[in-house]
């Protein structure tokens, strides 16, 4: 898409295009309907992230550990905020809840089999994180308590559970948590199952994306000739192609085969292997400069060709039009000469793409 | 007297100082920047737990610095800038371990229709499967609200790159999404 108008259209739904702008807008859906697709799409990008970013909320207990920590490394002063206890209120409240957890472990019976418990992991801070409510709100999930199950390591079954909005504050986590991250899932429809599928393959390492190109140049320092090329190109990354190529070039040379007999060559024939480079910049029309090198061998020396062009997005094809130098290193009489033939280059190819070469 | 319109400086200043108004300087920092920070790390480490954990490291992090002398031109960089690192030192340190999800935790949209909600969860899930370079840039942009030159502050990427992988990065979604949308 055209950048200015991809900047149009982010402007004018982050609320930030003029009147003259919007108007601009209005009359590029009129011109093009396809145009449409692409706002509603954009809007559909920028819906779906706001929505997403919304969704997650930092746990409060997250501001609690940075403040005992910091009061740990001297970082900031002690305000006596009441989340920070002192020293002797930790020492006073942990000897209370000792004694308190000792008479209520008198009066009842433990419901938990303790004999079958070995060894139970809650050294470090939750293991795996359940939601209570795992259908809720963002601000739902953040507030509802959140429930550690306690493991027995030897049977890896579940023997009990610690509600966490229940552990004492005074007990910092770790700086750096051990726990395994749990991903957010959600259902999705049949048909963006298959969409996303898709998507998934175009942006793995097995996706391989080849391009077919016919080339001439019409214009070269011999005068206008049929110059022609055909080449194929197989993508290493967004930015590195390499290549095969076969060139007929004008390029008249004259061989003395020897000393009566003499060829005249209008035409070379000749293979080449090649790199593109694509560098990542941004230019309008999507367009993408290139540079190339092609190195081969024809019946009668070496050929060299750099080039340097421009490529352009039209109609699901790739239009190119470029400026090159085509170079042959040959011997004549028995010693290596070189001859030259800068020319303007134009291509026309085609990208397509597949997993699992 | 501190409250939510003072600025990042100001704020900072109190800190250096180190009164007692220290802890609601802080507070207010937090409350204006944690979560920002939050939503990056957990899109970059898909992992809440681990995104809270580059929270917590970061602000840390901040207030050594404050201790330290450090001056901050841009704080909300910086603070992006350092949860970035601490980042990629996690993928590094191959601390980002993923787990098939047992639960289904769905994201609430009750009020977006189901077609627009699988639109929605579309493209987030088609964000995660991009490219980490369009990704990451995409996150900071749409996720952390930065602008270009914010995202080339925090990545060190230039300011051509940064315009161009977000644009690949949307047109990649789009290409995605056209179909679904004329279905």
């Amino acid at each position: 898409m055209h950048t200015e108008l991809e900047d149009l259209i982010e402007r004018y739904l982050n609320g930030q295009a003029s009147p003259a702008e919007a108007a601009e807008l209005m009359q590029a859906l009129r011109a093009d309907p396809s145009l449409a697709s692409t706002l509603e799409a954009t809007s559909v990008i920028h819906e779906a992230a706001k929505n997403d970013a919304a969704s997650y909320r930092l746990a409060s207990t997250t501001y609690e550990r940075i403040l005992v920590e910091a009061d740990t490394l001297r970082v900031m002063p002690s305000a006596n905020t009441g989340i920070i206890p002192s020293a002797t209120t930790s020492v006073a409240l942990l000897l209370v809840g000792s004694v308190l957890s000792t008479a209520l472990a008198l009066i009842h019976e433990p419901t938990t089999p303790t004999e079958h418990v070995k060894r139970v992991v809650i050294d470090e801070p939750p293991a795996l994180v359940l939601h209570t409510n795992e259908v809720g709100s963002a601000e739902h999930r953040a507030n509802t308590p959140l429930v550690v199950p306690v493991m027995d390591a030897d049977e890896g079954s579940i023997v009990g559970s610690i509600d966490e909005t229940d552990t004492p504050e005074l007990l910092p986590a770790p700086l750096r948590s051990t726990s395994v991250p749990v991903e957010r899932t959600s259902m999705i429809s049949g048909s963006h199952q298959e969409a996303l599928a898709s998507f998934a393959e175009q942006q793995q390492p097995s996706h391989h994306s080849i391009a077919l190109r016919a080339a001439s140049r019409p214009v070269t320092s011999y005068g206008s000739a049929t110059n022609l090329m055909v080449e194929i190109g197989y993508d290493l990354s967004d930015q590195h192609q390499v290549g095969v190529s076969l060139h007929q070039d004008m390029f008249p040379v004259t061989e003395h085969v020897s000393a009566t007999e003499v060829i005249q060559h209008s035409t070379i024939t000749w293979l080449g292997a090649q790199y593109r480079f694509r560098p990542d910049v941004d230019l309008p029309f999507d367009a993408q400069p290139f540079g190339q090198l092609s190195v081969g061998g024809s019946a009668l020396g070496v050929m060299t060709q750099p080039t340097l062009g421009v490529m352009i997005p039209f109609a699901g094809l790739q239009l190119g039009i470029g400026a090159d130098v085509l170079m042959m290193a040959y011997q004549y009489q028995g010693n290596w000469s070189l001859a030259a033939s800068p020319g303007l280059r134009c291509e026309i190819g085609y990208q397509f793409s597949f997993t699992n070469l | 007297m501190l409250d939510h319109t003072s600025s990042d400086r100001d704020l900072l200043d109190v800190l250096r100082r180190q009164d007692r108004e220290a802890e609601s300087a802080f507070r207010i920092l937090y409350e204006r920047h944690a979560n920002r920070i939050y939503v990056y790390a957990s899109k970059i480490l898909r992992s809440e737990s681990l995104g809270a954990d580059v929270v917590h490291d970061t602000l840390l992090k901040l207030l050594l610095s404050i201790r330290e002398g450090g001056e901050f031109e841009n704080l909300p960089a910086f603070l992006l800038r350092t949860a970035r690192n601490m980042c990629l030192n996690m993928k590094k340190r191959d601390q980002v371990v993923f787990v098939e999800p047992s639960t289904v935790d769905p994201v609430d949209h009750a009020h977006v229709e189901i077609e627009q909600r699988d639109l929605h969860e579309h493209v987030i899930r088609a964000i995660d499967l991009l490219p980490s370079e369009f990704r990451e840039a995409l996150i900071l942009q749409l996720y952390a609200g930065l602008s270009y030159a914010e995202i080339c502050d925090v990545t060190g990427e230039s300011l051509p790159v940064v315009r161009n992988r977000i644009s690949r990065a949307k047109q990649r979604l789009r290409n995605s999404l056209l179909p679904l949308i004329t279905e």
